[in-house]
């Protein structure tokens, strides 16, 4: 062919793979954590602060927000917000930290943000008691409803062996960058309740994972989509009665916060934090043999910040 | 014309009906499930009932209630009974059934004493005996409650959901279909509206029982419609337009029993012989042979009807059905169905409950819905928790708040949360755990009374259910959530007498020393 041909041909490739690097869901999807060795840390952990205080500081060691949310974007938040209860029973993500995150998505230049989780308790009384309605909205984004099924679409999931098909909120399937800001909890069925059970709530028919194999779905969970980024809200952590607690829950207060794109790491991490090692839960192991990232802590780039 | 400030009222009161009316339909027909911010309005509203108010106040001794049925007494002993034509919102709903047949003559509706007071004492005898079946049919705002959300009120929310599923940004609303609980729900409310259309407000001046209270006061009342029989000619023209017939043009007799205070006779008289005031020293009244012997016969048969009544409701209470007053249960499995945190008992609630199903409605979870004769032929439609598809929030007292009648008393929270009204019972050869050897955990995972948890047991390689029932209160979420099909591995029973129970013990769970460190 000529030159002029040529040219053509070359700077077409280059807009493709421009575009394609510069995409959003193509970066998250590039690998389940970043290459050890890059300027980045693969998972950030800090301790002793105010967790809105703590989340500054480990977005800004993660890259800044920037790196996640992408200008024009719209961004889906998914905290626990799976109970009527108040915030000071930890049974639900804080409030105060799902607002900073809601707010530094904008400042990343995020279009629109959405915030939901498909409740256990009555979903009204959830998302107002919980406070996260409140806080949310007060950083201007909007509280999406997942109350009914009309909310959900069926989708399959080609690698999984018995989540084959989920039906997903379609925020999920809409949203430019998925953020997973589960609360670190002790479960009494699973063991923990944290990035990777967090999804629970994205799907319209939780039952059919506690009825066909908890483990194996709570891994095949992500498989779907990954999450782009996982903040888990490890202040004050439920030990005993999990996840909903009653009174005679008992806590163990770690005042942590754990940020990583890894939601495999990010868990077995948590797993550490609650006293226990990762291979103690079955999900955690079934969910790095299906590729969905790293357990193995020493392998990774660690980023440890006390206050 | 004269009486302008009498013309004035009978223009603002339609106007003031309307608006009422439809805050009340707004109110008891919005579903907490998506609006519960309604709850304390629609309260508001089922505070000032009149019948209900009595009931609460005479039956379950709340003061509040009390003081609200005197404070309408009071306000009909001195302006007559307007609460008809203004407050009551089946009354605007049968004005409005009657309207559409405009054009019928009204008449004088006749004879009717010992029809109202039949109905009357059957109403009372039967609450006062614990057999509410004549108010759920008779007790107004029961009857536009339950009657109006569970037609137009559903009709409007599937009619929101039909435009939700084409795009709107619309709620959407779950809703509960059973066609012989319909039926049985709607039907007084529209026998009712249909005979307005046939004789306005027939339901008011006879079948009534709050109107027969009402009435009666409004025959006492300092400031009410009188007839100057002086003035009038007998032209007929109010008669024609009174809306509950209590106007006898030929015999210049208006019947203050029946009267609503709807002021319609005083603005289209041409003799001004009809005003809203109090009596006027030398008013001619008409007082004839004739009418002295209707009087008498209407006593007599008044008077029959009352000891008829009073003897058929006292003899009610040797029915067989009266002992062991347990529901039979809805579902195959015969477990006794449970009733609302609040109703102290199934037979104190049951004999309460006149199924005005304002509790459905303000229930979020929508864990409550009607029965239909599960509770006894004359506890007809009395809600019960249906733990197949919902289960009582733990945190939430709306039934409490919105009950008008005290079938359901409004509880203090911590009380709320230590009331059991139903214990579990674990089958574990059912439980997924041992069934499918996979983990599961959803019954503990959802239990807010700790009663069940996971625990570690030789038997099993994976956390089993084990139940602490002292602290089980009911709520039905183990029941609701259990995913083992085709029967639950964990069910809840209601109790007949509501207990408190035990706070929530605390955990086994072995917990390991956490470090100050960062342990990774």
């Amino acid at each position: 062919m000529d030159r002029s041909d040529y040219l053509k041909s070359i700077v077409g490739l280059g807009a493709a793979a421009a575009f394609m690097l510069g995409s959003p869901r193509f970066i998250a999807a590039q690998g389940s954590s970043g290459p050890a060795g890059t300027a980045y840390p693969d998972l950030v952990a800090v301790k002793n602060g105010k967790q809105e205080a703590m989340f500054d500081l480990a977005i800004a060691a993660a890259g800044g927000m920037a790196r996640f949310v992408k200008k024009g974007s719209v961004v889906v938040v998914k905290p626990n917000i799976g109970w009527d209860v108040k915030p000071e029973l930890a049974a639900t993500t804080n409030p105060a930290l799902v607002k900073r995150i809601v707010e530094h998505c904008f400042q990343a230049g995020a279009k629109k943000v959405y915030v939901f989780d498909n409740s256990c308790d009555a979903w009204k009384a959830s998302y107002k008691n919980s406070q996260i309605e409140a806080f949310a909205r007060e950083a201007g984004a909007e509280m999406a409803p997942a109350y009914a099924q009309s909310y959900y679409q069926k989708v399959t999931v080609p690698r999984a062996t018995v989540l084959t098909a989920m039906s997903v909120h379609e925020l999920i399937l809409k949203a430019d960058v998925f953020i997973n800001v589960p609360v670190l909890k002790n479960h009494g069925g699973a063991g923990m309740t944290c990035a990777l059970k967090n999804l629970m709530g994205i799907v319209w028919d939780r039952g059919f994972w506690h009825g066909n194999g908890l483990d194996r779905c709570i891994a095949e969970g992500a498989l779907f989509r990954k999450p782009d980024l996982n903040i888990v809200d490890a202040d004050r952590v439920m030990l005993s009665g999990g996840p909903r607690g009653s009174s005679a829950s008992r806590y163990g207060e770690q005042k942590m916060l754990l940020l990583s794109a890894d939601i495999v790491a990010i868990d077995s991490a948590c797993a550490k934090v609650m006293g226990k090692e990762p291979s103690a839960f079955k999900y955690i192991e079934m969910a790095s043999d299906a590729k969905l990232g790293i357990q193995n802590l020493e392998s990774l780039n660690v980023k440890r910040i006390t206050l | 014309m004269k009486f302008t400030g009498t013309r004035a009222l009978r223009l603002v009161l339609p106007l003031m009906a309307a608006i009422f009316l439809f805050a009340f339909c707004v109110a008891i027909a919005l579903p907490a499930a998506v609006f519960p911010e309604a709850v304390p309005f629609t309260a508001l509203f089922t505070s000032i009932q009149l019948f209900p108010a009595m009931e609460k106040a005479v039956l379950s001794g709340i003061l509040s209630a009390g003081i609200i049925a005197l404070a309408l007494t009071a306000l009909t002993l001195a302006f007559g009974r307007f609460y008809c034509s203004l407050l009551c919102p089946l009354g605007t709903c049968q004005d409005g059934a009657a309207a559409l047949f405009k054009h019928r003559r009204r008449r004088f509706q006749a004879g009717r004493g010992p029809v109202r007071v039949l109905a009357f004492v059957l109403c009372v005898g039967g609450m006062v005996f614990g057999m509410p079946m004549v108010a759920t049919l008779l007790e107004p705002y029961t009857v536009f409650a339950r009657g109006f959300s569970r037609s137009f009120g559903d009709l409007a929310l599937v009619a929101c959901n039909a435009l939700e599923s084409l795009g709107l940004p619309l709620p959407v609303f779950s809703l509960d279909f059973d066609a012989s609980v319909l039926i049985a729900a709607v039907f007084p409310f529209i026998a009712i509206l249909f005979a307005s259309m046939l004789r306005s407000r027939f339901f008011c001046g006879t079948l009534c029982p709050a109107g027969t209270i009402l009435g009666a006061l409004n025959v006492l009342a300092l400031v009410r419609v009188r007839l100057d029989a002086g003035a009038c000619t007998s032209c007929g023209v109010c008669e024609r337009v009174c809306r509950t017939g209590c106007i006898d043009a030929k015999k210049k007799h208006l019947d203050p029993w029946g009267c609503v205070q709807c002021l319609d006779c005083i603005v289209v008289c041409p003799h001004g012989a009809l005003r809203y005031g109090t009596v006027r020293r030398g008013a001619a009244r008409v007082c004839s042979r004739s009418s002295l012997k209707t009087g008498r016969l209407e006593f007599l048969k008044t008077s029959a009807a009352a000891l008829a009544a009073a003897a058929g409701v006292a003899s009610l209470r040797f029915l067989p059905e009266r002992a062991g007053m347990e529901p039979r249960s809805r579902s195959a499995s015969a477990r006794a169905m449970a009733v609302p945190p609040g109703a102290m008992s199934v037979e104190r609630y049951a004999a309460r409950c006149t199924a005005c199903a304002t509790c459905v409605r303000a229930c979020p979870p929508g864990v409550l819905r009607l029965s239909l004769l599960e509770f006894g032929i004359t506890r007809p439609l009395v809600p019960w928790l249906d733990y197949g598809r919902a289960f009582c929030q733990y945190e939430c007292t709306a039934c409490g708040e919105v009950c008008p009648s005290g079938a359901i008393l409004k509880l203090e929270k911590p009380v709320k949360k230590l009331t059991a009204i139903g214990k579990s019972e674990l089958v574990l050869a059912k439980c997924i755990v041992v069934e499918k050897k996979t983990a599961c955990g959803a019954c503990a995972e959802h239990c807010p009374s700790g009663a069940v948890r996971m625990v570690r047991d030789s038997g099993y390689d994976l956390p089993i259910p084990k139940l602490v029932i002292s602290t089980c209160i009911g709520c039905g979420a183990c029941e609701t959530i259990c995913p083992s099909k085709p029967e639950k591995a964990i069910v809840v029973s209601g109790i007949s007498v509501h207990e408190i129970a035990d706070k929530p013990a605390t955990y086994d769970d072995e917990i390991p020393e956490l470090s100050d460190e960062f342990p990774f």
